[in-house]
C-alpha cells in the first residue's frame, strides 16, 4: 500500500500532529489487536474503494458498540483472554513436539475462540466477512478427549487406549506394591517390637542396646547408614517387592513413551490446521482494532468522513484532538473550525494566538485519521485521499542539529519541493519566519508561486504583508480579537495575568474567506497592548508605522 | 574431526579416538609418596569411574603429602540430548537498539543502581557492566541514552542500597557478588530480597544478581529475577531489564 | 494435639520459613503433606524462591525432593513443573514471571515428586495461594526459600511453623539462642488497643512515618525510609514523644542513630507492622534490649509450631533428644517437634 522510497506520514509530523499518540492510545484488548495496530497502514488514493468498505464496517460497529452495549461487553471481554500465542503456533507448524504447558494454552485459544465465534455467530450485525472465525471444535475435542470442557489440560487416559492400559496397570502394581510393604514392616514390628516409617526406615539412639541388638539380629532389616547419634536401618525388601519395583519402573518408562506418542500424534492432526489458527488470530486481530477505532470514535464524539474522488477538504466545525482534551483539563472547551480547501494554494493570516498553527495541525490530523480508517472529530468532513501528508512547523525537535531554525526550514522545503509534484497535502506554518523579512517574503512568494501550480494542495500560515497580493490563491484570515470587548479584556488581564487562557476566551479562531481586502491584521500591537507593554513603548511603535 | 558418527545421547571425554573416554585426572592425598600410596590412587580413580587408571606422575609434596596425575577411561557418559539449561528468553539487542526500544516503548529514563554488596570487593564485574568504558568494547549501562546508571561501588550495606533506590526511584537494581565458600552471599543476598519486602518495594523493582558463579537457577532459588553470569555484557542486562519493564506494564 | 489439628479448618494459609538453608523446611513441608493427606485434606503448596530439586544449586547437598499427593494444587515455575516426575493437570498459567518461566497452577493427578519454584515476590504469592483456593486447596502451604522469613509477615500468611537445625551452626547453643531470639521476635507484643485505634493500618499502608505525643497528637517525620535515615528519626523524638511509627524495615544501625541523637530515645514505644520488618541479630537485639528500646508490632505472627531437624547436609549431627529437650525447656509455650521422629517419639 505505500509508494516504494515515500512515506504517507513521517515519524516528525505524526508526533505533531499526534496522531502517534491516538494511535497508540487506541483501546485495544489482546496482543494480536495491538499487533495489528502497531503495524496499520494508511489507504492511498488507488485504495479509495476498500477505504469506503472499511469505514463503512466502522460505522456499523460504532452503531452497534453505542446501541447493545451488553452484547459489545460480551465480545469484548470474550477478545480480552484471548493471549498471543503466535511463538506456540510456529512451534506447531514446524511440527516441534509440544509440551503441556503448550497443549494447554493451545486448547486455551481454541475454546475462547470458539466462544468468540459462537458469539459472532448470534450477532449478525457485526459478522461481516472479515471478522469471520473458524471453528476450533475440532481442535477442542482433540484436546479434549474426556470432554470435560474445561480449560484445563492434563495428559488424559482417553488420549489412547495404549495409555489407560499403562496406568491401569500402574495403579494395579503401585497397590501391590504398598500392600506388600506393609505386610513387610507388620512383619517387622510383629518380630522387633519396632514399627517402622512408611519409607522403611527405623531410627534409633546409638544408647539403645537391646534395640539395636534385635535389629542387627533380624534378616528382615539391614543397617543402611550411622550418624553420631544413632543408627537407621531399613527394612529389607524381599524378591517378590523387588520384581515388582522394577516392573513399576519399566511401566512407567512405557507411559512416558507413549504420552510422548500421544504428543507427537496431536502435532501431526493440529500442525495440519495451523493456516486455520492464523486466520484466525488475524480476524481476531481486525475486530479487536476495529472496535478500538469504534470506542475512540464514540468518546471523542467522531463522524466518518465522505471519501471524495477528487482532491478537495471540507472540514465543518473540525476540532484538533489532542488539543481538545488539554483544553478540557483546564476546564474550557475547544472553538471548532470550519475550513474548506481546494487544490493550489491557501493562505491564513491571523492574530498572534490566533489558533493557526492547531488549524493547521487539526487539517492534517484529520486527513490522516480518515486515511488510517478512522473517524474524524469534526460534525462533517468530506476527503479527497493524498498520497502524502506534510506538516513544517516551528515546534518540534530540530533533529538537525546544527541548523538554525532557517536552515531547518529550509530543509524541509526542499523535502517539500521533492514532494509536491504527488497528489498530498502540504501544509507549513509561518513559512520563511528564520530570517529577515525582504528575503523571507521574496521567499515565501516565490514558493507560493512554484506550488501553486502543482498536483499537491497547500496551505501556509504567515504573518508577511505582500503574500495575500498573491494571484490564484484562496486567502483566509482568523476573525481574531476583532470582534472582542477590549476593555474587558484588559480588566482580566489586571486582575489576572494567566494571558493564554485570557486570550483563548476572547479570541475567535473562526475563519473567514477575504475575498477584496488584500492586507494582513495589524494585531500585534494590540496583543502587546493588553499584555501590559509599557505604554511608552507601545506609543512608539505605533508611531513608526 | 570426528572419525565416526557422533552419538549424543552418549557423550564422554575424546582422548584420541572418539567415545575413548580418555580423561586425564589429578589430586593431592595426604598419604606418603610410595607404592602403597600409588596403588590407593589408582583405587580411587576407579571409584570415581575411571576404567584401567595408571598413575603418570606422583610427586612428594613433603609434610606426607603426595600430588598424583592419573589417566583413566571414563566409564560413565551423559545425556546430551535432554540437557536443559535455562536461557534468558528474550533476545539480546545492541546498546542503539534497546536506546532506540526505551524511546519508543518507556518514554522516560529508566534509572538502574549497582553494586558489589556486604564485604565483597570485587567490582570488576559491576564495573563491566555499568562503567562507561564497559568491557571489551561492550559499553556499559552509563553510557546509554535513557538509562541512568549509578554504580554504587564495593562494600555496599543493603540498606545503603535500598535507601538509595527508595531516593531515586530505581527501576532496577543489579547486585554483584562472587560465591564464596561459605554461605555468606546467601544470606546477604536473601537479606537484600527481605529488606525490599519489607520496605515493600519488590513488587516495583527488577533485582538482578550476578558474578562468576551466578546463572538464572540460583537467581531464582534467591528469589532474583535474573541471574547473570561469566559471559554476558551490559547488552544482556539492559535488553532483559528494557523487556521485563515493557512486560510487567502490559498486565 | 497434632500440627495438623492446629492448622486444618482453622487456617487457609500457613507459611513455613526456616532458619537457615537445610533447616529442615522440606522434611517439614513433606511432614506436613504426609499428615494431611492422613486426614484427607486438599492442600496447595507454592514457595518462594525454589524447593525440591534434586541437588541443591547453592550448596551442592543432595536434598529431599517434594513428594506430593493426588489433587493437592501447586504453583511452580513452567520448567520445574514440566521435570516434575507427578502427573500434572495444567490450570492456569498466572502473570507472575520468574527467571524460570511464568508460575503455572497445576493439580495432581498421580502422585510423585516435584520441585517447587513459586513466584518471586510476596505480593504475588499472596494472589496465588488465593487462586489456589479457588481451585479447591483446603489449606495453601507457602514455602519461604532458604532463610527467608518475609513470606511469614501476617499480612501474607495467617500462621507460621519455623523451621530450625543443626544445618545452622556447627554449635548447638549457638543454634539454640538464635531459634529462641527467632521465636522471642515473633512474640513481641502487639500495641495496645488504644493507639491501634490512631489508624495505623492505613499509616503502614500508605507509609508514613509518625511521632505521637502525650496527648496523641502526631506529627509526620519526612522520610521515604528508615534505612538511612536514623538520625532523622531521632532529631524527631522529644521529651513529649510516646510513640513512633516506623513503616517498611528497620535495621540495627537505625537504631544506632536513633540512640546517638536522641536523649528520650527509651521513653519512646517504636511500633513496626510486624515483626517480619525487623532486621536484627540475635546479638544486636540483646543490646538494644539492654539500652531499653521498646519495639511493639501492628500484628503478631502467629507462631504455631518450631521443628527441628538435629542433621545437617554437611556431616555433622546433634544428639536429637538434647536438642529436642534443651528448645522445648526454653520454649515453654510452642510445640517444639522433631521432623526427622515424628510427633510419636518420645516428646
Amino acid at each position: 500500500m505505500q509508494i516504494i522510497n515515500n512515506v504517507f506520514i513521517d515519524e516528525r509530523t505524526k508526533k505533531s500532529i499526534g496522531l502517534d499518540e491516538i494511535i497508540n492510545n487506541l483501546p485495544t484488548l489482546t496482543d494480536y489487536g495491538n499487533k495489528a495496530k502497531i503495524s496499520m497502514t494508511p489507504y492511498l488514493k488507488e485504495d479509495i474503494k476498500e477505504l469506503r468498505f472499511v469505514l463503512e464496517d466502522l460505522s456499523i460497529i460504532k452503531r452497534f458498540a453505542e446501541m447493545n452495549k451488553s452484547k459489545m461487553n460480551e465480545i469484548k471481554s470474550a477478545l480480552h483472554v484471548i493471549k498471543d500465542i503466535h511463538g506456540t503456533i510456529k512451534r506447531l507448524q514446524g511440527r516441534k513436539v509440544l509440551n503441556e504447558v503448550e497443549f494447554f494454552e493451545l486448547k486455551c485459544q481454541f475454546i475462547e475462540m470458539e466462544k468468540l465465534h459462537q458469539l459472532l455467530i448470534s450477532t449478525e450485525e457485526i459478522y461481516l466477512n472479515r471478522f469471520k472465525l473458524n471453528s476450533s471444535k475440532f481442535e477442542i475435542e482433540l484436546l479434549d478427549p474426556e470432554k470435560s470442557g474445561t480449560k484445563t489440560f492434563y495428559m488424559y487416559d482417553a488420549f489412547s487406549v495404549d495409555l489407560s492400559e499403562i496406568r491401569k496397570n500402574k495403579r494395579e502394581v503401585e497397590k501391590k506394591i504398598r500392600l506388600m510393604k506393609e505386610k513387610l514392616r507388620e512383619e517387622v514390628f510383629d518380630e522387633i517390637g519396632l514399627m517402622p516409617k512408611k519409607n522403611d526406615e527405623i531410627r534409633v539412639d546409638r544408647g539403645k542396646t537391646s534395640e539395636i541388638e534385635k535389629l542387627g539380629k533380624s534378616d528382615k532389616v539391614v543397617m543402611s547408614s550411622e550418624t553420631f547419634s544413632g543408627l537407621v536401618f531399613k527394612v529389607k525388601q524381599n524378591n517378590d517387592t523387588i520384581q515388582l519395583v522394577n516392573k513399576l519402573g519399566d511401566l512407567e518408562i512405557q507411559e512416558e513413551k507413549e504420552e510422548f506418542k500421544i504428543r507427537k500424534i496431536l502435532v501431526e492432526k493440529l500442525s495440519r490446521n495451523v493456516e486455520k489458527y492464523e486466520e484466525n488470530i488475524l480476524a481476531v486481530a481486525e475486530l479487536d482494532l476495529i472496535i478500538a477505532k469504534a470506542v475512540y470514535a464514540t468518546r471523542i464524539s467522531a463522524v466518518k468522513a465522505d471519501i471524495c474522488d477528487d482532491v478537495y477538504i471540507e472540514i465543518v466545525k473540525g476540532r484538533h484532538a489532542s488539543t481538545e482534551d488539554a483544553l478540557r483539563l483546564k476546564g474550557s472547551e475547544i472553538i471548532p473550525v470550519d475550513i474548506s480547501i481546494k487544490r493550489g494554494v491557501t493562505l491564513i493570516t491571523g492574530a498572534n494566538m490566533g489558533g493557526k498553527t492547531v488549524t493547521l495541525k487539526m487539517v492534517s490530523l484529520i486527513v490522516a485519521l480518515t486515511q488510517y480508517a478512522m473517524f474524524v472529530p469534526a460534525q462533517s468532513a468530506k476527503i479527497g485521499l493524498m498520497n502524502f501528508v506534510y506538516l513544517s512547523v516551528g515546534d518540534e525537535q530540530s533533529e538537525k542539529q546544527g541548523l538554525s531554525t532557517f536552515g531547518a526550514e529550509i530543509f524541509n522545503l526542499k523535502e517539500i519541493i521533492a514532494k509536491a509534484d504527488e497528489v498530498g497535502l502540504i501544509l507549513i506554518d509561518e513559512i520563511a519566519r528564520g530570517t529577515n523579512p525582504l528575503e523571507g517574503q521574496a521567499i515565501a512568494k516565490a514558493i507560493i508561486q512554484y506550488l501553486q501550480n502543482k498536483k499537491s494542495t497547500t496551505i501556509i500560515t504567515s504573518h508577511f504583508d505582500g503574500l495575500c497580493a498573491i494571484d490564484g490563491i484562496k486567502y483566509l484570515q482568523v476573525k481574531g480579537l476583532r470582534g472582542a470587548d477590549l476593555s474587558k479584556m484588559k480588566n482580566d488581564v489586571k486582575r489576572k495575568a494567566k494571558y493564554e487562557e485570557i486570550f483563548e476566551k476572547y479570541m475567535d479562531y473562526r475563519l473567514e474567506e477575504v475575498k477584496t481586502k488584500k492586507s494582513v491584521p495589524r494585531d500585534a500591537l494590540l496583543v502587546a497592548e493588553i499584555m501590559g507593554l509599557n505604554k511608552e513603548i507601545i506609543d512608539s511603535a505605533n508611531g513608526f508605522i | 574431526m570426528p572419525a565416526g558418527k557422533i552419538d549424543y545421547s552418549k557423550i564422554k571425554p575424546y582422548g584420541d579416538t572418539l567415545n575413548d573416554g580418555m580423561t586425564q585426572l589429578s589430586f593431592t592425598l595426604p598419604i606418603p609418596c610410595d607404592e602403597k600410596g600409588i596403588e590407593a590412587a589408582k583405587q580411587l580413580a576407579a571409584k570415581m569411574g575411571f576404567e584401567e587408571p595408571s598413575v603418570v606422575h606422583a610427586k612428594d609434596l613433603g609434610v606426607g603429602y603426595t600430588y598424583f596425575i592419573l589417566y583413566g577411561k571414563c566409564k560413565h557418559t551423559v545425556n546430551y540430548e535432554v540437557i536443559k539449561v535455562v536461557k534468558v528468553e528474550t533476545g539480546v539487542m545492541s546498546r542503539k537498539e534497546v536506546e532506540a526500544y526505551i524511546l519508543e516503548n518507556l518514554k522516560k529514563d529508566i534509572v538502574i543502581l549497582g553494586a558489589c554488596t556486604g564485604s565483597d570487593a570485587h567490582t570488576v564485574g559491576i564495573d563491566a557492566i555499568m562503567n562507561m568504558k564497559g568491557y571489551d568494547g561492550h559499553y556499559g549501562l552509563e553510557r546509554y541514552k535513557g538509562i541512568d546508571a549509578l554504580n554504587m561501588g564495593s562494600q555496599v550495606e543493603n540498606e545503603e542500597l535500598i535507601a538509595k533506590a527508595i531516593e531515586l526511584k530505581a527501576d532496577a537494581i543489579l547486585v554483584s557478588q562472587i560465591v564464596t565458600q561459605k554461605d555468606v552471599h546467601v544470606n546477604n543476598l536473601t537479606n537484600l530480597v527481605e529488606l525490599m519486602e519489607a520496605e515493600g518495594i519488590r513488587d516495583d523493582i527488577i533485582l538482578i544478581c550476578g558474578g562468576p558463579r551466578i546463572n538464572h537457577e540460583l537467581a531464582k532459588e534467591l528469589g532474583y529475577d535474573a541471574g547473570f553470569g561469566p559471559g554476558t555484557y551490559a547488552e544482556d542486562v539492559a535488553s532483559f531489564v528494557v523487556n521485563e519493564m515493557v512486560a510487567r506494564r502490559r498486565k | 494435639m497434632k500440627l495438623v489439628d492446629l492448622i486444618y479448618n482453622k487456617y487457609k494459609i500457613i507459611s513455613v520459613v526456616g532458619m537457615s538453608k537445610n533447616a529442615g523446611k522440606t522434611v517439614t513441608l513433606n511432614y506436613l503433606i504426609e499428615k494431611f493427606d492422613e486426614i484427607g485434606a486438599v492442600i496447595g503448596i507454592t514457595s518462594t524462591g525454589r524447593d525440591g530439586e534434586k541437588l541443591d544449586i547453592v550448596t551442592k547437598t543432595e536434598k529431599p525432593t517434594i513428594f506430593v499427593m493426588e489433587n493437592t494444587i501447586i504453583a511452580s515455575a513452567k520448567e520445574t513443573l514440566l521435570r516434575s516426575n507427578a502427573k500434572l493437570e495444567i490450570l492456569e498459567i498466572t502473570n507472575s514471571r520468574t527467571s524460570l518461566g511464568e508460575v503455572v497452577i497445576a493439580r495432581v493427578k498421580r502422585s510423585g515428586y516435584v520441585e517447587i519454584a513459586g513466584p518471586e515476590t510476596n505480593t504475588q504469592i499472596k494472589d496465588i495461594a488465593n487462586r489456589m483456593i479457588e481451585y479447591g486447596a483446603e489449606i495453601v502451604i507457602l514455602d519461604g526459600a532458604i532463610n527467608r522469613k518475609t513470606a511469614a509477615a501476617p499480612t501474607i500468611s495467617e500462621a507460621t511453623i519455623l523451621a530450625t537445625g543443626a544445618a545452622l551452626s556447627r554449635d548447638m547453643n549457638n543454634v539454640i539462642e538464635e531459634t529462641v531470639f527467632q521465636v522471642e521476635l515473633y512474640s513481641l507484643e502487639v500495641i495496645e488497643e488504644g493507639v491501634s485505634k490512631l489508624g495505623l493500618s492505613k499509616r503502614f499502608k500508605d507509609k508514613e512515618f509518625i511521632i505521637i505525643d502525650n496527648e496523641g497528637k502526631s506529627e509526620f517525620i519526612n522520610i521515604t525510609t528508615t534505612l538511612s535515615s536514623g538520625r532523622v528519626i531521632g532529631e524527631a523524638i522529644n521529651g513529649d514523644s510516646k510513640y513512633m511509627v516506623l513503616s517498611g524495615s528497620i535495621v540495627y544501625k537505625t537504631f544506632e542513630d536513633i540512640i546517638s541523637v536522641a536523649e528520650n530515645y527509651k521513653d519512646v514505644i517504636y511500633i513496626v507492622q510486624d515483626a517480619t520488618k525487623i532486621f536484627v541479630s540475635s546479638r544486636e537485639w540483646k543490646i538494644l534490649k539492654k539500652k531499653g528500646i521498646a519495639i511493639r508490632v501492628m500484628n503478631r505472627i502467629n507462631l504455631l509450631a518450631v521443628t527441628v531437624n538435629p542433621y545437617s547436609p554437611y556431616g555433622y549431627n546433634f544428639d536429637a533428644k538434647d536438642f529436642l529437650h534443651t528448645l522445648e525447656k526454653r520454649l515453654p509455650n510452642i510445640a517444639v517437634i522433631d521432623v526427622m521422629e515424628g510427633e510419636n517419639a518420645d516428646n
